[in-house]
């Protein structure tokens, strides 16, 4: 018996689907031209692995997942820059694990939550989560802008909760002070 | 306890269901740690911007020709 085959309007695809990508990859790779490439390069990995698309999802869903290895994967390769150290925050002699004071929180937030809407604010909070390295960037994104569910994230970034718990603890740190000083000191 | 500890806990918190020791010795320091006291009213709000973040993600788009060349370099491949 023949197999059926269902035939795909690939070209169609970049119409329907590539800013939506777009909005996607740029949103977690904060560079224009990279976002395109792996636009590019997911509908590539779309043509070539189309037969083992069996139909069970969206196109548009399956196309997602596709993009998204492709942004871990790049993540995964140049790991490890941008992380401040847990020494920055909290004393390593002395009073060991207490706040370093250059380091510790103001409690001037509440200054800030008044201004949630305001679009400087939202500009300076991408910018301090595009500084985060890229591994808690998407943790970031899926799990604290995002709020999926904490199952998901980890199982789309092949991490334990625990692992969840001390990425999100250290990207809260590094994201609290930054967005500190680009707010009060700007 | 440490700030250090503290401050995961306070993190976890929003995550995940604390054990009863954890949530004892998370509230005793917070009793007398100023710095981690604000830490916590920092950190709910920064989490508030964070979540107001999504409502105004970006709508930016590749260019007509951009998907021309998208599609040729797909109709070669």
């Amino acid at each position: 018996m023949q197999e059926q085959k269902v035939q795909y309007d690939v070209a169609g695809w970049v119409d329907l689907y590539a800013d939506q990508l777009y909005n996607y990859a740029l949103s977690r790779v904060d560079d224009a031209d990279l976002a395109k490439d792996f636009v590019q390069e997911t509908f590539l990995a779309g043509v070539k692995s189309i037969d083992s698309f069996e139909g069970k999802s969206a196109v548009k869903t399956w196309l997602i997942s596709i993009l998204k290895r492709k942004i871990i994967d790049y993540y995964r390769q140049k790991e490890a820059r941008k992380t401040t150290p847990i020494s920055h925050f909290f004393r390593e002699k002395g009073r060991v694990g207490h706040w370093v004071p250059e380091a510790a929180p103001q409690g001037n937030y509440s200054e800030m939550e008044e201004a949630i809407d305001n679009k400087e604010l939202q500009e300076a909070i991408a910018k301090c989560i595009a500084l985060l390295p890229g591994k808690w960037k998407g943790v970031v994104l899926d799990k604290l802008v995002e709020e999926k569910e904490s199952e998901e994230v980890c199982k789309e970034h092949e991490i334990t909760p625990s692992n969840l718990w001390v990425i999100v603890h250290r990207a809260k740190l590094q994201l609290r002070e930054c967005l500190e000083r680009k707010w009060f000191n700007a | 306890m440490s700030c250090e500890k503290t401050s995961y806990l306070i993190e976890k918190r929003e995550l995940s269901k604390l054990s009863l020791g954890e949530k004892f010795s998370m509230q005793f320091h917070l009793l007398w740690c100023k710095l981690c006291q604000k830490y916590s009213s920092d950190s709910k709000i920064l989490g508030k911007i964070l979540k107001a973040l999504h409502k105004h993600e970006g709508h930016s788009h590749l260019s007509a020709s951009e998907k021309e060349e998208m599609k040729k370099k797909l109709a070669s491949s």
